[in-house]
């Protein structure tokens, strides 16, 4: 180069090497930019490597021995090179971003989420908490989430006036004062090796007026079932009551038809059998006018077991007080009565013990028999029949529990809780 | 003479077959009882000969399931059912059970006693069907059997849920049935399908 001198040959090397840092720069953005394949790719790389060839031949041209002026051309190598250097940093910049995503841009997106996010280490310093549930958290504690744990015990608590807690199937629903309701859960996460609480808050406020709504009506579909049994108790009785008049209306017709006949007799003697076949209704007509006047209400269920148990001879040995429940005393009579039927079966027993005990939660009825030499099992062998197990249904309806044992005494023990269902 | 038992929960219902069996010579009273779950005892320590058994009896036993069980251990004695109800699945049960005869009470004595006698020889009658009964707009022969078993259910009050388990069908197939018989009752509603069919006695619970 002429007239370069010196300080021309040190700005001339300076120069060389920047240009060839700048050539290195352009290929290595040509690469990127293939490698990116970013948004307008094709643009990009068409920009690349035209930046590149242009470098190239500015390489070529200062190594290559083509002879320009000093200062100017070397002076102003440097500017256009900057430029270009900027140009291509530019472009692989571009190309770069949109490969990749901040930590900015993560927390603008969540920030859009119409639920709460918030994760954080295990100890409850958080990573990332949206703008939702940070500002649930300022109506809970006044407060952007400080620390993951802290603000799930506050949820947990919900102990702000104002806020009302709930909870299904253990998750903390939390009812704020402008009617919303928000359902928070906390999870534990585990990625590349690092477990990452995460808790999550969901407005439920539309789900949970749909629960209440059901809620409220299946009670009141409870309410009409239960008075459904109750008709269909009632219905029962009135069929009874209805039998009864149609039975007591047949009487009156076969008196009617009787007078007829009988004074039909009067006036005509006719044979002997008809008078016979007359006398014979009156007969029965006056047994049933008499048993009429007689007619009691049916009986407690108590008596059929004792006269039944009177009347095949097997001695009742009754320890306790009968209750005055109802349905109890039913069970009670329905126990003893198939107790008297197996004892008779299968023990030809003559006694039968029937103990009951008041207790303060349960009523504990215990009926036992003798049993034949021969039949003594083990409390493991014994197998119910219809009778045991009809038993067993009707005290498990009414919510009692019961047990069967054989040994030297066949024994059924039924432990019946105080205010069960009634008997059905 | 026949030894006869008579069950029966109604105390003029059983005055008057009372009456009616010792009106006749050919039969003898050995057993008067309101409940048929001491029936079974009675068999053991009497000599039973015929049974008068009714269907619903005290303490809530079934006369029908009795019958069954007792024509199982004594296949000897003869057993007539007697009911006022149109419970249709009474008749199969009774006949698959070996119950000898079935009859609806009605106002002739003289036609159970013709019954009883045609039993005691040997004879099975059963009536052709049963006595068909009205529930809204339907009439309980257009009812089909499964039909019927979830009506007997619905009157119990619980849920199609609870129903569907017990039946063994699906809570879709219940509500399927249920819509039919609103479409054959003209009802509107489950209460009062329900409340008709208590009132008609097409369907029996608990028998």
């Amino acid at each position: 180069m002429s007239g370069f001198g010196d300080f021309g040959t040190i700005v001339q090397s300076v120069d060389l090497i920047f240009m060839f840092l700048n050539w290195a720069t352009s290929l290595f953005v040509v690469i990127g930019v293939l490698m990116a394949r970013g948004k307008r790719m094709m643009r990009d790389l068409l920009m690349a490597l035209l930046l590149f060839a242009v470098d190239s031949w500015f390489l070529l041209l200062f190594t290559g021995g083509v002879d320009m002026d000093f200062p100017k051309a070397w002076v102003l190598m440097p500017i256009v090179l900057a430029v270009f250097m900027s140009m291509k940093t530019d472009l692989y910049t571009a190309q770069s971003r949109n490969q990749k995503i901040s930590r900015f841009s993560i927390q603008e997106s969540t920030n859009k989420f119409p639920i709460g996010l918030c994760f954080s280490r295990l100890d409850g310093h958080p990573y990332l908490v949206n703008a939702r549930m940070d500002e649930l958290s300022y109506r809970i504690a006044d407060q952007p989430v400080m620390n993951a744990n802290e603000f799930f015990a506050q949820v947990q608590a919900g102990n702000r006036e104002g806020i009302c807690r709930t909870e299904r199937d253990g998750i903390p629903l939390l009812r704020f004062p402008d009617g919303r309701t928000w359902s928070f859960q906390k999870e534990l996460l585990k990625t590349d090796g690092e477990e990452i609480l995460q808790i999550v808050a969901i407005d439920t406020t539309e789900l949970e007026l749909l629960l209440e709504k059901r809620r409220n009506e299946n009670r009141e579909l409870e309410e009409i079932n239960h008075r459904l049994q109750e008709y269909g108790t009632s219905v029962e009785s009135l069929a009874t009551a209805k039998e009864w008049l149609d039975t007591k209306m047949r009487i009156h017709d076969t008196i009617g038809q009787n007078l007829m006949v009988t004074k039909y007799l009067f006036y005509d003697k006719g044979d002997e059998a008809r008078r016979e076949a007359i006398r014979e209704n009156w007969k029965r007509t006056v047994r049933m006018l008499q048993y009429d006047e007689d007619v009691v209400e049916p009986d407690d269920g108590m008596k059929y077991f004792l006269d039944a148990a009177r009347k095949v001879g097997v001695a009742v040995r009754l320890d306790g007080s009968i209750p005055k429940t109802p349905s109890v005393r039913e069970l009670i009579a329905a126990s003893g009565i198939q107790m008297l039927t197996n004892a008779v079966r299968h023990a030809d027993a003559r006694e039968l013990w029937v103990i009951i005990e008041d207790e303060p939660m349960n009523y504990r009825m215990l009926f036992y028999n003798e049993v034949k030499e021969e039949a003594k099992v083990g409390s493991g062998n014994v197998v119910e029949g219809g009778g045991l197990s009809g038993l067993r249904k009707k005290v498990e309806e009414l919510g009692g529990i019961m047990s069967v044992a054989s040994g030297e005494y066949f024994q059924v023990e039924i432990i019946m809780p105080k205010g069960g269902r009634d008997y059905v | 003479m026949y030894n006869v038992m008579i069950v029966e929960d109604d105390p003029m219902a059983r005055r008057l077959l009372e009456i009616m069996v010792t009106s006749d010579e050919s039969y003898h009273l050995a057993v008067s009882v309101e409940s048929a779950s001491v029936a079974e005892v009675y068999c053991m320590t009497e000599a039973i000969d015929l049974i008068l058994m009714d269907v619903c009896t005290a303490l809530h036993a079934s006369g029908l399931d009795a019958a069954i069980k007792i024509k199982k251990l004594f296949p000897q004695i003869r057993i007539i059912i007697i009911t006022s109800l149109l419970e249709c699945s009474f008749i199969e049960r009774a006949r698959e059970g070996g119950v000898d005869s079935f009859w609806y009470k009605d106002p002739f004595e003289n036609k159970l006693l013709d019954i009883m006698n045609r039993t005691m020889m040997g004879e099975s009658i059963y009536p052709d069907q049963s006595p068909t009964s009205n529930m809204g707009l339907a009439t309980s022969s257009e009812f089909t059997e499964r039909e019927l078993d979830v009506l007997r259910e619905l009157i119990s009050g619980d849920t199609d849920e609870m129903i569907a388990e017990r039946l063994n069908l699906s809570v879709h197939t219940i509500k399927k049935h249920v819509k039919s018989m609103f479409q054959k009752t003209g009802c509107t509603t489950r209460t009062q399908l329900a409340v008709m069919a208590l009132e008609s006695g097409i369907v029996v619970r608990g028998i």
